[in-house]
């Protein structure tokens, strides 16, 4: 099914596959996780567990592929919309705009590297070291919209220090289980690109380039606004 | 597209220089302590007292010192929750494996967790932001509790 798809060069059949099988994983493994590992790290005087584990790496590799092997407005439209169909369910809480917009910049990431034809062999370090940036830059970004909303936290270098360190865990969790999906996943489907499996190359028009680029600027925008306003 | 000899070693030490490097950050860590095994609270036995410390959000406060068997930060509350003075909806959150607060009533005012999206209910361990369940944390003699009701 998969490979007619592809044949057809069906971006939409394949978006929505994207989604379904997104939003169904995140939907099944979200009261499924195991509790933190018993390994704690002590830094700035805050000890507490190396790993909390979530499902971002979930939502982060769908993010990278929708960018990768589809581009243009699926980039940010498909790991949106998982959010936004889970999130019907699971729920979410006040930094939604800065975690769909981090997620939508994973999505630029992935897409940049589809643009400089990086979806071979010899680019997988590159790929991995993309993967991880992105994921340092979603969280650095997230946990500022939570610092800057004044989760117990003071408005000044201490409270966002504070809020940092408590989100190393997270930060930890993220990093490790994304590296290991896209190891997993998108090396295995490189490799297929490279021996088997033909790729199309969807075309991307020009207006739809700049909005690729336009709607993370403008979720960055209103995220900072839902806070500061 | 086919790589030579040097273009290989490049790749793989692309690969596994940044794994070595985290192992031996890693292995770093344990070796400095920064990185345990343990737990950090550790159950203590015998008696303990604390002071709990409830800020309403709306001027008003409680505070109480109370004397307890080895027991968690929740396990504190509850004790409160015995004297009367306050009553506390709570339910089991399976994925977190621990109990979260539902709402908080004193004085016959209900402080519900997550009202309006708005209003939350957070606990602070000797002035330091907990992250961890209440019902995880493990409470040392001479601890200030604060339960915290706040909008943000």
């Amino acid at each position: 099914m998969i490979g007619k798809i592809l044949e057809g060069k069906n971006r939409i059949m394949l978006a929505v596959l994207i989604i379904a099988f997104g939003s169904i994983v995140r939907l099944l493994l979200h009261n499924n996780l195991p509790g933190s590992p018993s390994i704690y790290i002590t830094i700035n005087g805050i000890t507490q567990p190396m790993f909390m584990l979530d499902l971002f790496f979930v939502i982060a590799l769908v993010s990278l592929i929708s960018g990768l092997l589809l581009g243009g407005y699926y980039t940010f439209l498909i790991p949106i919309s998982i959010m936004f169909i889970t999130d019907i369910v699971i729920g979410n809480n006040w930094i939604i705009l800065f975690v769909w917009s981090g997620f939508a910049l994973l999505g630029l990431i992935g897409y940049i590297l589809k643009t400089k034809n990086y979806l071979t062999i010899k680019h997988v370090p590159t790929i991995l070291g993309a993967g991880v940036g992105g994921v340092l830059l979603y969280d650095i970004w997230t946990n500022f919209g939570t610092w800057l909303g004044g989760w117990g936290y003071t408005y000044n270098w201490e409270g966002l220090a504070l809020c940092y360190t408590k989100a190393l865990p997270f930060m930890f969790w993220h990093l490790l289980s994304t590296t290991i999906a896209i190891t997993l996943v998108l090396v295995p489907i490189i490799y297929l690109k490279e021996h088997k499996l033909t790729i199309p190359e969807f075309k991307i028009k020009p207006l739809e380039k700049k909005i690729t680029i336009a709607v993370p600027t403008v979720m960055i925008a209103l995220s900072l606004l839902s806070v500061l306003v | 597209m086919k790589m030579n000899t040097k273009e290989k070693t490049i790749f793989l030490l692309k690969i596994f220089i940044p794994i070595i490097i985290v192992i031996g950050l890693f292995l770093g860590g344990v070796n400095a302590g920064i990185i345990t095994f343990e737990a950090p609270n550790k159950i203590v036995t015998g008696k303990i007292t604390a002071t709990i410390a409830i800020d309403f959000g709306d001027g008003k406060n409680y505070s109480k010192a109370i004397t307890l068997d080895n027991s968690t930060v929740f396990g504190f509350l509850l004790e409160l929750e015995k004297t009367g003075i306050i009553s506390v909806e709570k339910t089991y959150n399976e994925q977190m494996g621990s109990y979260e607060i539902n709402s908080i009533t004193y004085q016959g005012t209900t402080y519900v967790h997550g009202k309006d999206y708005s209003f939350w209910w957070l606990f602070y361990i000797n002035g330091q932001f907990a992250t961890e369940g209440a019902d995880k944390i493990y409470v040392q003699n001479g601890d200030l509790i604060e339960w915290k009701y706040e909008s943000f």
